[in-house]
């Protein structure tokens, strides 16, 4: 509780003060700072290197040679074959499934965290008893192993033995057992489930901050105008959260690209490869199929989308610094 | 702020029932993970379920302490997460200096964009170069190949968010103590890092909590039990004779405790780590 007075009062006071931080920082004498511009480089370089190599030159050249070649690790032979590895992939309903599956997956994993995080944050933004109880327990599952909840959700969903339809039966929604795992479109559903209750917590935080930066006389103002709540939500709350919001809706879009995890505790990616996502494709095809030409073209399709995408939100968050700076 | 408004009864039930439903929603698998970590492996899967425990077994802990290795993997788990977060911080801490106090050329649309950049590659399509990376390097199967890559997902974030830091820390100060004639260099030990602790030991628990539960890379570049780590010590325990459920929970409520507690003591400063150091 008190730890909670402290953090809420800390936010006030820079809100406050926001015009006097300004003030200081535009009083900064800072020509002796900048002169030696070949320091910057100097101690940048490191950290640039490291990803750079590890992360991006290595990865992305290594891919690019073998997406060229047919390279099989079981008989260890190689043989060029252009761009035949693109032209099969693009052809290969497995991965263009893949793709698709992981879009479907996404959108409504993506939807329903932002629909609950938005709504369990703003009622947790409000003073009630039992608030600072309850934003703890909502944060927990960010605290657990992901594949471990995997199989925890395997045992929740287990065929004829689900807590889940134990449930729905109790309050009447069905008749007997689902059939969750052995059905494509409800596998997919236990995919989801497992996502949004992973991830809405930090969907939570995320929105939590912004709203706890928002000024208090705001809604004094809005209340001194009648404003409806309805529109007070619109009119300043949601305006004032809009970058929190924007900008966890596309980590959680990117993350959702790399789900792995899920698929490989709960289904494997069956029944029928129903709930295959291009991180476990990509995995099955270099690892259990040992194809890595295949895999490395398969790689670089997902990085071209991964990096128009990455170029919006690093873009967005560069702009959002600037303005906050 | 808050909102002082006058609410509604209906309201106010309203959010008492759905907050109460979705702490319910959130605690089951909890819960569940919990409860099938000290019955038997009878009672696991069955219907009706039992959603309390009407046995009481610990053999589960017992038997991955003593057959499983989660000594070996707790270790393991430890270990190469306080090294990546170590090595991260030793490559980024510079690196956030120089961003925050420099200007040079291509420093935001170059350095900074490309480092960040990093943050968003999906491991499954490096998996393949990597694994033959570390081949070459030696590294596959041992703590370091582990520790590189871990390193390498923390050092976007450990930049971003330790320049945010420092960018909080006025120049005046550093600036007050070269004029006393100390170099630039004294004043980014004497001044900066001081000054900087909290953010730094804060940017270490977020590292540990990034990569805590990490699976595919190290499914993939880890073999045998002294390597291995949580996650993939629990993955094991699925195996021909069918599946140790008691045992999995076990793993899964050991491994939990940890990153929990950074989750509950470090709350606002995890949103500074997921923002980039944008949200405060």
């Amino acid at each position: 509780m008190k730890g909670q007075w402290r953090f809420r009062e800390k936010t006030m006071s820079i809100a406050n003060t926001s015009t006097v931080t300004r003030f200081l920082q535009d009083e900064k004498p800072a020509p002796a700072v900048v002169k030696k511009r070949s320091m910057g480089y100097l101690l940048i370089w490191p950290a640039f290197l490291y990803v750079m190599f590890f992360m991006i030159a290595y990865p992305f050249g290594y891919n690019i040679y073998q997406s060229f070649f047919e390279y099989s690790l079981l008989t260890n032979t190689s043989r060029f074959v252009g761009f035949g590895n693109y032209v099969g992939l693009l052809t290969n309903p497995d991965y263009l499934n893949s793709v698709w599956i992981g879009l479907i997956v996404g959108f409504f994993a993506l939807a329903l965290e932002t629909f609950l995080g938005l709504s369990i944050a703003l009622m947790l933004n409000q003073k009630f008893r039992g608030r600072v109880v309850a934003r703890m327990l909502l944060i927990l599952p960010l605290g657990t192993i992901p594949v471990i909840n995997g199989y925890i959700f395997n045992i929740i969903f287990f065929p004829d033995a689900s807590v889940v339809d134990h449930i729905f039966n109790a309050l009447g929604f069905v008749e007997g057992p689902i059939a969750w795992l052995q059905d494509p479109i409800k596998a997919r559903i236990v995919i989801i489930a497992m996502d949004v209750w992973q991830w809405t917590s930090f969907m939570v935080i995320m929105i939590l901050a912004g709203l706890s930066a928002i000024p208090e006389s705001f809604y004094e103002l809005a209340q001194l105008d009648n404003m409806s709540k309805w529109k007070t939500f619109w009119r300043i709350t949601l305006p004032k959260i809009r970058f929190p919001l924007t900008l966890a809706m596309l980590i959680r879009a990117m993350d959702l690209l790399k789900f792995f995890d899920g698929v490989y505790a709960i289904t494997q990616g069956g029944p029928q490869s129903a709930t295959e996502t291009v991180s476990f494709y990509i995995y099955r095809i270099g690892f259990k199929a040992f194809n890595i030409g295949y895999a490395s073209a398969g790689s670089l399709i997902v990085w071209a989308i991964i990096w128009v995408i990455s170029f919006i939100v690093i873009t967005y968050v560069m702009t959002a610094r600037e303005r906050t700076a | 702020m808050e909102m002082v408004q006058r609410e509604s009864v209906g309201y106010k039930i309203f959010r008492a029932v759905f907050l109460l439903f979705m702490i319910s929603i959130f605690l089951l698998p909890i819960w569940w993970m919990v409860k099938t970590s000290i019955i038997q492996r009878v009672d696991t899967v069955i219907y009706p379920p039992q959603y309390y425990p009407k046995t009481l077994d610990l053999d589960g802990y017992v038997r991955v302490w003593k057959d499983h290795g989660l000594p070996y993997h707790y270790f393991n788990t430890v270990q190469i997460n306080i090294l990546a977060a170590i090595l991260a911080l030793l490559l980024g801490i510079p690196a956030a200096y120089a961003a925050s106090r420099y200007d040079f050329w291509g420093k935001e649309g170059g350095f900074m964009f490309t480092i960040l950049s990093t943050r968003f590659l999906p491991p499954a399509t490096a998996l393949v170069p990597i694994y033959f990376l570390y081949r070459w390097l030696g590294v596959v199967n041992s703590t370091w190949g582990l520790v590189i890559a871990y390193a390498g997902f923390n050092l976007p974030i450990v930049v971003w968010v330790m320049r945010s830091f420092i960018d909080e820390i006025p120049r005046a100060m550093e600036e007050s103590y070269m004029l006393d004639g100390h170099s630039r260099m004294a004043a980014f030990f004497k001044v900066i890092l001081p000054l900087s602790m909290p953010g730094i030991a804060a940017m270490f628990m977020i590292c540990n909590f990034l990569t805590w539960g990490e699976f595919l890379l190290a499914a993939v570049l880890t073999s045998t039990i002294p390597n291995q780590t949580l996650p993939i010590g629990a993955a094991q325990l699925v195996g021909d004779i069918g599946i140790l459920w008691q045992q999995i929970a076990a793993y899964g409520v050991l491994g939990a405790i940890p990153i929990t507690l950074i989750i509950i003591f470090f709350q606002r400063y995890l949103v500074r780590g997921f923002s980039f150091g944008i949200l405060k």
